[in-house]
C-alpha cells in the first residue's frame, strides 16, 4: 500500500479520518509523513483547522495495541538530537522514543519541549485537573528546595570548591529522604 | 420490571419470557490508578537495587496501613507458576509480567474469593505502584470509590511523583494527569452480528474512549467481548472520566438492546441456526478450547437473551469465563495433577455442560 500523502513510501500506518457530516475515510501514510502530521506548528494546534488531523491520531491511538503505539513516538522529530540524555536518569531521547516510555519524573522537564507535543496529541488538555496529593504543597516546597541546591552544588563543583558540595550534597540526600518520608513526618 | 415478551414470532415456537434485568451486556467493571515514588527512576530504568527500595518502601506502609490488614504481600517470584497464570487470566498482573519477575510483588486480600470485588495493588510493573479494582457488572463508581480508599491511605506513607501542570506523574505519558484507567468488558453480539460495531467503536473513539478486544489479542475478538476505556487521563478530572464512562455503559446497554430488538424483528435462518449449531457443539462436543468456549457461549447467551432457545439455564457469562481458563481447570478441578491439554479440554466441555444444561440442575 502507498502512502497517500507523499505517494512514493510505503505505508505502514493505517488511519481512519472521521469528517464531521460523519463520513469515513481510509487514509495510509508512511512514516515519516505521520511524522510531519505530528510536527505541525504550533497554532494549529489549538486552531480550529487541525482538530481534525488530531481526531485522526486520537482515533488511530483507540486501535493501537502497545507495540503499534511506539510508533506514534516515531513521529517525534529528533534527529540532531537523539542522544541528548536525561541527566537525572541517564535515558536518552532515543531510548525515550523507542520504549514509548519516560525513565523518570525529571524526564518531562528534561524534555519537555519534545514531549509537550506529544502530550497535546494524545491527551484530552496540557494541564491536570484532577485530585492533588493532600501532601502537595509541602513537598513541593522540599522539592523545589533540592533543585536550587542542586544548582548550587554544580556551581560549587565547577569553582572546584568540594567542602562546599560535600556539604551540599549531604544537605541533598537528607532533604530526598525527607522527601520520601514526607507523608509520614507531615502527619504527626 | 419491564419484560421482553416475544411477539409476532409463530415460526420459533417461543414460549419464553425474558426478564430484561437478567440481561448481561456490562460484564466487569475495573479502575486503575497508576502511582510512581517520588525521588526514583520509573521501572524502564530501575536497577536491581531501585525495584528493592520501592519494594521495601510499600511494604513499610502497608504494615501501617490497617486497610491492609487482611491483604498480604506476595513476591510474584515466589507465586506458584499456575496460581501466576491464574493472576494473569483474571488480568491482575499483565502476561509480560511473568517473563521478568523479580523485583516484582502484588499485594491482595488473603480473601481472594471475594465475588464481589477483588482489590489487588501490584508494585514494579510497568509504573511503581498500580492500585486496581474490579467488580462484576456495572459498577464504576464503586469500584473507584474503592480505589481512592487505598489511594489516600498510601499517599499519607509514600509521596507520589507529581508536578502541578502534569498532575501524577508516570513512565508512560498516556497515563500522565489522574493516572486514571477506567474500563467496562461488554458482550455485545447484537451488535457484532448486525456489523453497528464499527460504526459504534469509531464514535467511540471520538470522545476520547478505546475499545479493544478483550481477550484477543490485537484485532481478534473473541466472544463478542470487547473492553472499552478512556484513552485521556491528562486535562480532564477523575470524576467527569467516571462520568463519561458511566454514560458510555449506558449507551452501549441501549445500542446492545436497540440492535437486539431490530435482529429479534428481522429474525432469519441462519441466526436460529448458528444458535442452535453452537448448541449442539456445546451438548455433544468432548473437547472444547477456551476460545472456542467463549464463541460458543457467546450465542448461546445471545440465544436466550433473543429469546430463540430456552432449553438451557441463563447462566452468568462472566462467571464461567473465569471457571473454565485453563488455569483454574487446573487449580480447581485437577488439583495441580499434571493435566495434557486435551484433559483440560476434556473438563472444560464437562463444565460448561453442567453449569448451562438443565438435567444437571
Amino acid at each position: 500500500m502507498i502512502c497517500d500523502n507523499c505517494r512514493k513510501n510505503e505505508a505502514s500506518i493505517h488511519l481512519i479520518q472521521l469528517g464531521n457530516d460523519g463520513e469515513v475515510k481510509k487514509i495510509d501514510l508512511c512514516k515519516s509523513c505521520v511524522k510531519e502530521l505530528a510536527f505541525l506548528p504550533e497554532e494549529e494546534f489549538s486552531g480550529g483547522d487541525f482538530k481534525n488531523s488530531t481526531s485522526i491520531l486520537a482515533i488511530d491511538l483507540g486501535f493501537f495495541n502497545d507495540s503499534e503505539s511506539f510508533d506514534l513516538f516515531g513521529g517525534l522529530n529528533l534527529s540532531n538530537k537523539e542522544n541528548r540524555r536525561c541527566q537525572y536518569c541517564n535515558i536518552s531521547l532515543n531510548a525515550i522514543k523507542k520504549l514509548g516510555r519516560v525513565g523518570c519524573q525529571r524526564c518531562y522537564e528534561e524534555f519537555q519541549e519534545d514531549l509537550n507535543p506529544l502530550i497535546k496529541l494524545i491527551q484530552s488538555g496540557i494541564e491536570h485537573k484532577g485530585k492533588v496529593p493532600i501532601n502537595c504543597n509541602k513537598r513541593l516546597k522540599i522539592e523545589k528546595k533540592i533543585k536550587d541546591l542542586k544548582f548550587m552544588l554544580e556551581e560549587q563543583i565547577i569553582i572546584e570548591n568540594f567542602e562546599e558540595a560535600a556539604r551540599l550534597r549531604d544537605k541533598i540526600t537528607s532533604l530526598q529522604k525527607k522527601l520520601h518520608y514526607s507523608g509520614k513526618k507531615l502527619r504527626k | 420490571m419491564e419484560e421482553n415478551t416475544l411477539t409476532n414470532n409463530d415460526t420459533n415456537n417461543l414460549k419464553f419470557k425474558y426478564n430484561s434485568e437478567k440481561q448481561q451486556v456490562i460484564l466487569n467493571s475495573c479502575i486503575s490508578l497508576f502511582r510512581n515514588i517520588s525521588g526514583y527512576k520509573f521501572n524502564v530504568v530501575a536497577d536491581k537495587m531501585d525495584k528493592e527500595s520501592i519494594l521495601n518502601l510499600v511494604l513499610e506502609a502497608k504494615s501501617q496501613i490497617s486497610l491492609l490488614n487482611n491483604f498480604n504481600f506476595y513476591y510474584l517470584r515466589d507465586i506458584p507458576r499456575l496460581q501466576r497464570q491464574l493472576l494473569i487470566d483474571q488480568k491482575v498482573i499483565l502476561s509480560k509480567s511473568t517473563q521478568k519477575i523479580s523485583g516484582k510483588a502484588v499485594i491482595l486480600n488473603s480473601k481472594l474469593v471475594d465475588k464481589n470485588k477483588l482489590t489487588a495493588i501490584t508494585v514494579n510493573e510497568d509504573e511503581h505502584i498500580k492500585i486496581e479494582c474490579k467488580m462484576p457488572g456495572n459498577n464504576i463508581a464503586g469500584c473507584y470509590k474503592e480505589v481512592l480508599k487505598f489511594e489516600k491511605k498510601l499517599e499519607k506513607k509514600l509521596s507520589f511523583s507529581f508536578n502541578q501542570t502534569l498532575g501524577y506523574l508516570t513512565s508512560n505519558p498516556s497515563l500522565i494527569g489522574t493516572g486514571l484507567k477506567a474500563s467496562i468488558v461488554a458482550h455485545m453480539p447484537s451488535m457484532v452480528i448486525s456489523t453497528k460495531i464499527v460504526d459504534f467503536i469509531k464514535n467511540l473513539n471520538q470522545v476520547g474512549f478505546g475499545v479493544n478486544s478483550f481477550l484477543g489479542e490485537g484485532n481478534e475478538i473473541i466472544g463478542n467481548l470487547f473492553q472499552i476505556s478512556n484513552l485521556m487521563t491528562l486535562g480532564k478530572n477523575e470524576e467527569s472520566i467516571i462520568e463519561e464512562l458511566i454514560a458510555i455503559s449506558k449507551n452501549v446497554m441501549e445500542e446492545e438492546e436497540k440492535a437486539k430488538t431490530e435482529l429479534k424483528k428481522s429474525l432469519n435462518l441462519s441466526i436460529e441456526d448458528s444458535v442452535y449449531r453452537s448448541y449442539g457443539m456445546i451438548k455433544y462436543a468432548k473437547i472444547l478450547s477456551f476460545e472456542e468456549s467463549l464463541e460458543l457461549l457467546s450465542i448461546l447467551r445471545f440465544g436466550l437473551d433473543l429469546g430463540i432457545i430456552d432449553e438451557i439455564v441463563k447462566f452468568d457469562f462472566f462467571e464461567l469465563m473465569n471457571m473454565i481458563s485453563d488455569s483454574n481447570i487446573e487449580i480447581n478441578y485437577i488439583k495441580n495433577k499434571k493435566a495434557s491439554l486435551d484433559e483440560i479440554d476434556f473438563i472444560r466441555a464437562c463444565i460448561i455442560r453442567e453449569k448451562i444444561f438443565k438435567e444437571y440442575n
